[in-house]
């Protein structure tokens, strides 16, 4: 009996194929067991055919030497530049490199501004190729030389996609990951600023930076971020996100465990606060660890504004991820099972409207729901031509349409546009995602239990929320477990000169930010009087 | 233990599947916003129900309908009878939304008021209704009178009475939790509000009623009701409920005439006013000091016209005080002598300040209070006079 | 077995909610009428007394909770028979009080939704939070206290603007004479809830700063005995003590004579809301006073018992009584003098005796030694 429910329960297995867990790397052949005639075709083998690798016979000196590179990857007018400056110049020169030694002094002679490198091994030279050198190798010595050109294209800096602010800087980062720590360090000219260089991925050798500022962040969880990087055994790293779901805790939850953004500022002053930069190369959104829960209520723009301002938008934040969250199954669990709670002016009104319509709220709430999902998709991926034709005012006009049509009520349409535009208001899309997930729970749980269930599955939502732990912190501190002296950013948002200190939950090891200090007050008055 | 995990989810999910109980959609329900009880023919009591037609309510759906049905069943309790109107209605009643309780005299008079217990358990029903007694008439023709203001009988009512008793004190503002108290109380015995229908009850029933600019049938707010433990025992005219917010402290606002001169009223508005009672036995005769602090403005007068002089003031304070005294000592006279009824509660604030001497002769309340003496105190201080000060009528005169 | 903490804050958000939990349900301190608020002050010095009491219990062993410290003072086996007894004995409150709190559903909100859904529900949200771990639950019931505190100030802001706050209601004070309030306070308000903070011999050694416990514990009982008061006051004054010791949820029918304005009405959600965290973590450390004695027993971590005995709770809470006034009557009068009293009162007094007399002997001994 048991055997045969695991058969029907189970998966059908397929047969094991031999697969590929381990970093791609070509083979250590030392080069002084090449001869230079073979390297060529060495190369050539281990490239395969592909057409962008060059191997360019050239002299150096008097000596024979092949430089290798790939000329997607080299910037080739620069190549061009310095070959004719250095490599060929001293042609008139009578020498000869011989040794190893006399590479070295070569390099250093010739290009000891831009970089150099010797290597031994055909693996590296491999690696150095693909990375965006030229590998220089003469006639009878058993080193290459190598030397940097990495041709930077990509997307200029420009104003971000995601998180947009009305005041404050506009860049944002970009996939190059050296314009993106050149970004940081701008903002950031502090020596203690240090980039440590991780290589991910089998297949894809992603450079991966993890940064943070010496003598702010707790060592203890700068050490456990590089453990888990090193730990990552994964075919191909593209974004971020693969990384954060190979590195955070294990819990099977909605909730992202780290930050991830798309602005310099907002890295920038989480750095300082004792948060661990992850910068990943080939995607503009950086990672920010350990993540709390009230991080996903900040951007950046609260500094930026009035304090006041700042408070009442952040207040504005919370009581719209409620809403959010609520609205459609209130309106469930109150019109299904409990009309006495709302006021009677208001009820007659609602039934009113609802006369004549055929379904259930429950299944009105769905249609209405899985529509603005399924138009907002559409909106986020149709091209930037069409983009604009649906947009929430688009999916308005369909709920209006479907309402004088009696398919839905009035109402309806109202709730879900406005629940809508709620799950809008945060800085950070992931986070939004998963308060969409649970609106669907909580509907379905309206449908069945009313607003008891609602609460139930809220409390239960508390309850999975301060279970979670990002990287040993706890997801929802400082409100729980509740640090007094962390509540200066939460709720309201304190003048920058009363935020003395960092937040005590990530264990800076430097606690204080700046002096206490008052808030800056007029010059006080000399006895001699004014008007002097 | 994986296996036995995805087992217990499929269980739990024909479980949650098997149905929701207390679910009701909104189409499924009807609000019924009046009840009216009558003494029944065949049964107990014959039960009136007054349920919205919710589009008639809503200007943009409206489509010229009755606003309500209405329509009566006769049994034993309450309580199987709000169930058995499924004969005529197509929906579920929900009362949780019931705005008026309508008590017709002849129920009221022959004391058959336990149907409250089934008001006061249910947990649909809510302590907000109003409460009123239908006089000379019976209590559904109550309900069915139509009136342009929120179509439905019961709305008009329950808003009506709000605003009485917050404008002109003609309102006890009596609920079902003040009703029961009342009753069980042995110091104090029960009052309620009791409507008339004027005009012709044919018409009232029909949406033409709303069609006139006078309406055929209207319903109107008469006396007040007086109740002996739990019987209907007389009516007193609706100028009495003021005298009956004053002594209780829950006056709200009232405008009081009072004479001054030969065929002249003046009308003062009272608009805030404290009472503090005082219970006292003087040897068997309990002794009651009611003191009133009350302060006004002029409304309108027909005479002292120099409205500008402080004397012209201490004698509309004096009128007033005059007046108001007493008006409330010749209303619990009239209670005293006629009725030997205590409505005002004189009991209970014997009972709050000298409870030992109140259970003496709590058994006997009624009877000491017929005898007791009523000293009234009554202070009133006029504020202003309006926007004019001198009246026109000096001019005249001259 | 990690150890595992709670915060001083988490401690009293803890104490707070837990004497709210069904005091607030069916109200306590009515049989005295209309001086029910005097039972409740009484009923506070009562709960700091046994607070301390129980400190004091745990403050000879520090670190140890109930079970380890009969351990000490009797035998393994005596120590392994009553920790049986007191994890049926926590157990069985937990059922009464999950209950308490279905009853009301069933009577006030859902009352087709037949009990044993409403009760399983609730109950397995607890599984699942012991067995995450009683930080969970510390964290959780610190982030909702402050609400439950909002909303009990709200309904009293709501009583008294809707004008519904009558203080004639109070008096005649004590016009019956002292016996019923004395009635009242001995044993009903001793028992329940003060005489129920003995399932903080669990929790209480869990904490992290155990000095202060003890401070923080007390605040949490006197904050717990204002809002109880609160809700007493609000239950007498606006009710009137007729209507009050009719009724079977006192403040679900307060909190249905609120209206403000026609638009401020019906606010029944805000009540069953604080009520439903106090009964959620009530019946939680009830429930976490059983797995630690099961831990004790079978030396298995507590969480592989937390969702079994989260089952046997629900299903038992639907037995306990076959109707409401079975249950009231199994509560008031047949607990307890077999229950409450003996394994409130009787049994810690005879363990505090007993470590008392041995650190009594172990100092004369050693004083003996000295000396020779």
């Amino acid at each position: 009996m048991k055997k045969f429910l695991k058969k029907l329960l189970s998966i059908n297995s397929k047969k094991q194929i031999p697969s590929n867990t381990k970093p791609t790397k070509a083979e250590e052949i030392e080069m002084k067991e090449i001869s230079f005639e073979t390297v060529k075709d060495e190369i050539k083998r281990i490239f395969g055919n592909t057409a962008d690798l060059k191997a360019d016979d050239v002299l150096v000196g008097k000596s024979e030497a092949i430089i290798f590179y790939l000329d997607t990857v080299i910037n080739t007018d620069f190549l061009k530049d310095m070959l004719g400056q250095t490599l060929e110049s001293p042609v008139e020169q009578d020498f000869k490199i011989t040794s190893e030694e006399e590479l070295r002094a070569f390099g250093k002679k010739a290009f000891g501004v831009s970089g150099y490198k010797l290597i031994n091994t055909i693996s590296e030279m491999t690696e150095t190729i693909l990375e965006g050198r030229i590998a220089v190798v003469i006639k009878g010595i058993p080193a290459a030389l190598t030397i940097s050109f990495i041709n930077s294209e990509g997307r200029t800096v420009s104003e971000p996609t995601t998180q947009t602010v009305v005041r404050g800087p506009k860049d944002a980062f970009v996939e190059d990951i050296s314009t993106n720590i050149n970004l940081i360090r701008k903002r950031i000219k502090n020596h203690n600023l240090q980039f440590e260089k991780f290589k991910v991925g089998n297949e894809t050798r992603t450079s991966v930076y993890v940064g943070s500022i010496k003598g702010v962040v707790n060592e203890k969880i700068l050490e456990e971020v590089r453990k888990r990087i090193k730990d990552i055994n994964i075919s191909a790293v593209f974004e971020s996100a693969n990384i954060e779901e190979l590195i955070q805790d294990k819990s099977a939850t909605v909730f992202p465990l780290a930050l991830n953004t798309e602005r310099p500022d907002s890295v920038c002053s989480a750095l300082l606060d004792g948060k661990i930069a992850i910068i990943t190369d080939g995607t503009p959104f950086i990672l920010l660890v350990p993540a709390v829960l009230t991080d996903f209520f900040i951007s950046s723009e609260d500094n930026y504004q009035n304090y006041f301002m700042s408070s009442f938008i952040r207040m504005i934040r919370y009581l719209s991820f409620m809403i959010g969250l609520l609205m459609p199954s209130a309106y469930v669990g109150v019109l299904t099972f409990h009309p006495e709670l709302l006021p009677t002016t208001l009820l007659l009104s609602v039934i009113a409207q609802r006369e004549g319509v055929p379904f259930p709220a429950v299944i009105e709430v769905f249609i209405m729901e899985i529509t603005f999902e399924i138009l907002r998709e559409a909106g986020v991926r149709m091209p930037r031509a069409v983009g604009q034709t649906v947009s929430i005012v688009g999916a308005l006009v369909i709920g209006q349409a479907a309402a004088e049509a009696g398919i839905i009520s009035n109402i309806m349409v109202i709730i879900v546009a406005i629940t809508a535009i709620a799950n809008f208001v945060f800085p950070n899309y992931s986070f939004a995602n998963a308060s969409r997930l649970i609106r669907f729970v909580l509907i379905i749980v309206a449908s069945i239990l009313g607003l008891y269930g609602v609460l139930l599955v809220l409390i239960f939502m508390v309850a999975h929320l301060s279970s979670l732990r990002s990287f040993g912190v706890p997801y929802l501190a400082p409100v729980a477990p509740f640090i007094v002296e962390d509540q200066k950013d939460i709720f309201i948002r304190t003048p920058i000169w009363f935020q003395n200190k960092r937040p005590a939950y990530l264990s800076p090891s430097s606690t204080d930010k700046q002096k206490p200090q008052g808030s800056p007050s007029p010059p006080k008055q000399t006895k001699g009087g004014s008007g002097d | 233990m994986k296996l036995y995990g995805k087992l217990l989810i499929s269980i739990m999910i024909v479980f949650l599947l098997s149905g929701c109980w207390d679910r009701k959609e909104l189409s499924e329900i009807k609000l019924v916003s009046g009840m009216a009880v009558d003494r029944g023919d065949d049964g107990k009591y014959k039960v009136t129900v007054e349920a919205l037609n919710a589009a008639e309510l809503n200007s943009r759906t409206s489509g010229g309908n009755a606003p309500a049905l209405v329509e009566t069943i006769e049994g034993e309790t309450l309580s199987e009878i709000s169930h058995q109107f499924s004969q005529y209605y197509a929906q579920y009643l929900v009362f949780s939304h019931m705005k008026l309780l309508v008590i017709g005299e002849d129920v009221a008079r022959t004391g058959m008021i336990d149907f409250i217990d089934y008001l006061e358990r249910n947990r649909e029903l809510r302590d907000d209704f109003k409460i009123l007694i239908a006089k000379d008439t019976k209590a559904s023709d109550v309900l069915k009178v139509t009136n342009l203001y929120r179509k439905s009988s019961s709305l008009k009512l329950s808003t009506q009475l709000e605003n009485m008793f917050q404008d002109w004190g003609g309102d006890p503002d009596m609920r079902i939790n003040d009703f029961i108290n009342d009753i069980t109380l042995e110091g104090k015995e029960a009052i309620l509000n009791a409507v008339v229908v004027q005009g012709d009850k044919k018409v009232g029933a029909t949406v033409e009623n709303m069609n006139n600019v006078t309406p055929e049938a209207i319903v109107l707010v008469d006396s007040l009701a007086v109740f002996d433990k739990k019987k209907l025992v007389g009516f007193l005219p609706i100028e009495d409920t003021r005298v009956y917010l004053w002594i209780t402290n829950k006056f709200q606002n009232t405008t009081l005439t009072v004479q001054c001169g030969d065929d002249e009223y003046s009308a003062v508005r009272i608009i805030h006013s404290t009472t503090d009672v005082q219970t006292k036995m003087d040897g068997v005769i309990p002794e009651f000091n009611i003191n009133i602090k009350a302060e006004g403005y002029i409304e309108g007068t027909q005479c002292f016209k120099a409205l500008d002089k402080i004397e012209t003031f201490q004698k509309y304070e004096d009128l007033v005080s005059k007046e108001a005294s007493e008006k409330i000592k010749s209303t619990v006279e009239k209670m005293q002598n006629e009725y030997g009824l205590d409505i005002f509660g004189f009991g209970e604030m014997m009972r709050r300040q000298h409870n030992d001497q109140f259970a003496k002769i709590k058994d006997d309340w009624n009877k000491y209070f017929s005898e007791a003496k009523v000293n009234v105190d009554f202070e009133f201080i006029l504020r202003r006079t309006g926007i004019r000060s001198d009246s026109f009528l000096d001019e005249v005169e001259k | 077995m990690l150890k595992e903490n709670i915060s001083l804050s988490q401690l009293i958000t803890l104490v707070i909610n837990f004497l709210l939990g069904s005091a607030i349900v069916v109200g306590v301190g009515l049989e005295a009428k209309r001086d029910a608020w005097m039972v409740v002050i009484a009923g506070f010095f009562i709960g700091i007394l046994i607070m301390s009491a129980y400190y004091f219990l745990l403050s000879l062993q520090p670190g140890k909770n109930l079970f380890e410290i009969m351990e000490i003072c009797f035998s393994r086996p005596v120590a392994v028979v009553m920790s049986l007894v007191y994890i049926c004995y926590f157990l069985y409150i937990a059922c009464r009080v999950i209950r308490d709190f279905g009853e009301l559903i069933s009577a006030a909100i859902l009352p087709l939704t037949p009990i044993e859904v409403t009760v399983v529900l609730p109950v397995l949200v607890i599984g699942y939070i012991l067995y995450m771990g009683i930080e969970v639950l510390g964290r959780t019931s610190e982030i909702f206290t402050p609400y439950t505190f909002a909303f009990m100030l709200l309904l009293f802001i709501f009583l008294y603007g809707s004008g519904n706050i009558e203080l004639d209601n109070l008096q005649p004070v004590a016009s019956t004479g002292f016996m019923p309030i004395l009635k009242a306070i001995i044993p009903s308000i001793s028992v329940f809830p003060f005489g129920e903070l003995i399932a903080f011999t669990v929790v209480l050694a869990d904490v992290t700063n155990f000095k202060y416990s003890r401070k923080v514990s007390l605040m949490g009982v006197a904050i717990a005995s204002f809002l109880l008061l609160l809700s007493v006051f609000l239950i007498v004054t606006s009710l009137g003590e007729n209507i009050a010791l009719r009724s079977n949820f006192p403040l679900l029918s307060a909190a249905r004579l609120v209206s403000i304005g026609e638009f401020i009405e019906r606010i029944d959600a805000l009540v069953v809301f604080i009520i439903m965290l106090g009964i959620l973590i009530k019946s939680s450390v009830f429930i976490y006073g059983g797995l630690k004695g099961l831990e004790y027993v079978f030396n298995k971590p507590y969480r592989f018992f937390s969702i079994p005995v989260a089952c046997i709770v629900s299903i038992f809470a639907v037995f306990i009584s076959n109707d409401f006034a079975d249950h009231i009557k199994e509560g008031l009068y047949v607990d307890i003098f077999i229950l409450h009293l003996p394994l409130e009162y009787g049994f810690p007094i005879l363990v505090l005796a007993t470590l008392l007399f041995k650190k009594w002997r172990k100092d004369r001994g050693s004083g003996k030694e000295a000396k020779a």
